[in-house]
């Protein structure tokens, strides 16, 4: 009894930063939506299958990511031409938010490769370790590392963040063909 | 187990794919000022109202 009491007060509190995974990963607010509610169905329905005193957050980000990998497989035919339609939706927000700073970086964050970005989010702001993220991607640690640092140097050039330039060409090429093999 | 060239490759590899911590710390920051709006915007009521009718469903069933 206390354990599904426990259980529904973990994802309640789960609510804030799974919706703002789901908003990160998916770009749009409406499908975010849908996917924090098909992920607390499927969780629900699958609680028995959880264990009680392991990281319930790690549990829900891995159901939530796995919805919309399947999801994004799936809808990618139809979805193409949104990408534009996003980009400019945002530019018209931007211009009536005073965060212009946080719309700019919303917009570089959206033109990662999905897989640099899930793990930039996980690792970077939602406080997994890369461990964590690593279970969560189903992926080895190694790979997540250079996904993130990827990432971040993508960002950093988007944002014209300057400072001295540590990635040179080969070693972007070698890390391609080091994350093919991992 | 991993063989210690295989640990020193990924070790290596870590070492160039490196950035700049002054840029890597600029890049946390603006992550998470960016992750905060997303985290304080309020939840919409249709989830928790979803939570509580599968628990009072639940409860019926009496399965609790």
């Amino acid at each position: 009894m206390n354990d599904r009491a426990e259980f529904t007060a973990g994802l309640m509190k789960a609510l804030p930063s799974l919706r703002a995974f789901a908003i990160s990963l998916s770009g749009r607010a409406e499908r975010a939506d849908d996917l924090v509610q098909d992920t607390l169905m499927r969780a629900w329905a699958n609680a028995d299958s959880f264990q009680p005193g392991t990281n319930l957050n790690a549990w829900l980000f891995t159901i939530l990511r796995n919805l919309f990998h399947s999801e994004y497989r799936k809808r990618r035919r139809e979805v193409q031409d949104e990408d534009g339609a996003y980009a400019a939706r945002l530019s018209v927000q931007a211009s009536q938010d005073a965060h212009l700073d946080v719309q700019d970086f919303r917009l570089a964050l959206e033109s990662l490769p999905p897989d640099q970005r899930e793990a930039l989010l996980l690792v970077g702001a939602s406080g997994f370790s890369y461990e964590e993220a690593a279970e969560i991607c189903q992926c080895a640690v190694g790979t997540i590392k250079s996904r993130v640092n990827r990432a971040r140097t993508k960002l950093a050039e988007i944002l014209s963040i300057d400072g001295p330039e540590d990635l040179s060409a080969d070693a972007r090429s070698r890390s391609v063909t080091a994350q093919s093999g991992a | 187990m991993k063989s210690k060239k295989a640990n020193a490759e990924v070790e290596n590899l870590d070492e160039e794919l490196q950035i700049d911590e002054h840029i890597q710390r600029r890049i946390g920051t603006k992550l998470r000022s960016y992750y905060d709006e997303l985290l304080n915007e309020p939840i919409p009521e249709k989830f928790v109202e979803l939570l509580v009718k599968l628990d009072e469903k639940e409860r019926q069933e009496g399965k609790l």
